[in-house]
């Protein structure tokens, strides 16, 4: 399945942000359709030089080349899990009674969606049983990190927005 | 006129109907519905015969449940349940798509939607063997919230059954993340399914509940529900009192 990199990246949480817009009352249009991008973007930059180094102290990382290229192929992957989630995302938002618990799918919704994106980045950079095994503690406090950054920077962008 | 050398014509076997046949599949041979689905000859037949299935047993299973305050109850409650049911599959199966085409790099919906399709007819036939269950429970005059309980065991029998047939269906034939694209789309399921059955209700109506609607005003979601009971556990209540039995549906938050 040949796609242009980052588009599902960012066109899945930009997807989500219109409707949380259309939802939320102090999400504006143009804040969803950016932020939840940008957060999503901003995390990854962070987060993946970390990755590459620790991943090679652990002697188990691939080239710098195949990390970058393989944490691209995750948000897309994420990005695009984003999309399949939303209609369920759209109903049990439309059929609740106050914005913020349509705010609180959405967002968990984006939440599982990374989370399943580093499951497939996992089997994907580290291909052998040995590396696997070498860097999984590595890997697995890298991934509660990452997305704890994440969940702040939506956080941040949440609260500024109230 | 049969010749006396050869069988009566009624003691020839007949072809069995492609529905019975997948039904009897569904039920004891889940390796042919897989095989049916990847052969994909006909999807198009498939997919209205696991459609009907749905339609037939879980409409079986609704009308149980309207019988218990009886009258327009049973037709409502027999209409209700398969489309609970179908609205849940067609608003999870774009999930499990995704789930799976982020994991193998191809996506085929197709496959994907009969799968759903399948898992939902499994859990409906099993759901219909119960139906007489419910019918001598209120034959009986079980209690109100017994039959509640009663219902909520006989879903998780089907539940289960045909959440079995999914788990298979899933994690066949390797793959990467089959086990977590499994458990990802049983919580969306979850999730989904109980709030369609809250915005779908009510399907078990008390007998002396004068007039019964066909859906209920929208009066939250099945999680702001839950959050109010856990609060009124807790003894932090958001109301002055519960509404009484002969107040009437309004504000009464009964499945």
């Amino acid at each position: 399945m040949k796609r242009m990199p980052l588009l599902l990246a960012l066109g899945g949480p930009a997807a989500l942000g219109l409707w949380l817009a259309t939802r939320v009352d102090f999400v504006g249009f143009a804040q969803g359709a950016l932020g939840l991008p940008l957060a999503v973007l901003a995390t990854a930059l962070i987060s993946a030089p970390a990755l590459y180094i620790a991943a090679a102290v652990a002697r188990a990382a691939p080239s710098p080349g195949v990390v970058v290229a393989g944490i691209a192929r995750s948000l897309d992957d994420a990005g695009l899990v984003v999309l399949g989630l939303l209609p369920a995302v759209l109903f049990l938002g439309a059929t609740a009674r106050s914005g913020k618990v349509a705010l609180l799918v959405g967002l968990l919704a984006l939440g599982g969606a990374m989370t399943y994106g580093l499951r497939l980045a996992f089997t994907r950079l580290f291909t052998t049983v040995e590396a696997r095994v070498r860097v999984l503690p590595v890997f697995g406090a890298w991934a509660v990190v990452t997305l704890g950054i994440g969940a702040t920077m939506i956080r941040s962008f949440v609260e500024g927005l109230q | 006129m049969s010749d006396s050398t050869t069988a009566p014509s009624w003691t020839e076997p007949t072809a069995p109907s492609p529905t019975l046949g997948l039904v009897d599949d569904l039920l004891r041979n889940h390796g042919a519905v897989f095989d049916r689905i990847d052969a994909a000859e006909d999807p198009g037949g498939l997919a209205r015969s696991l459609v009907t299935i749905i339609a037939v047993s879980a409409g079986l299973f609704g009308a149980a449940l309207g019988a218990y305050r009886g009258g327009l109850q049973i037709a409502f409650s027999a209409v209700k349940l398969p489309l609970a049911l179908l609205l849940t599959a067609a608003l999870i199966t774009p999930a499990f798509a995704a789930l799976k085409a982020a994991a193998l790099g191809r996506l085929d919906a197709r496959r994907d939607g009969a799968v759903m399709l399948a898992s939902l007819a499994a859990a409906s036939l099993v759901m219909s063997a119960t139906a007489p269950v419910v019918l001598l429970a209120g034959s009986w005059g079980v209690s109100y919230h017994g039959t509640i309980l009663l219902v909520v065991l006989c879903c998780a029998v089907g539940g289960g059954f045909g959440l079995l047939l999914f788990a298979r269906a899933a994690t066949r034939g390797g793959g990467a993340a089959r086990f977590s694209i499994a458990l990802a789309v049983g919580l969306v399921f979850c999730a989904v399914g109980s709030q369609m059955s809250w915005t779908l209700r009510p399907f078990l109506v008390r007998p002396r509940t004068a007039q019964a609607p066909f859906i209920r005003d929208v009066e939250g979601s099945f999680l702001e529900a839950v959050d109010m009971s856990i609060d009124s556990a807790r003894g932090r209540y958001r109301r002055p009192e519960a509404p009484l039995p002969d107040v009437g549906s309004a504000g009464e938050a009964t499945p």
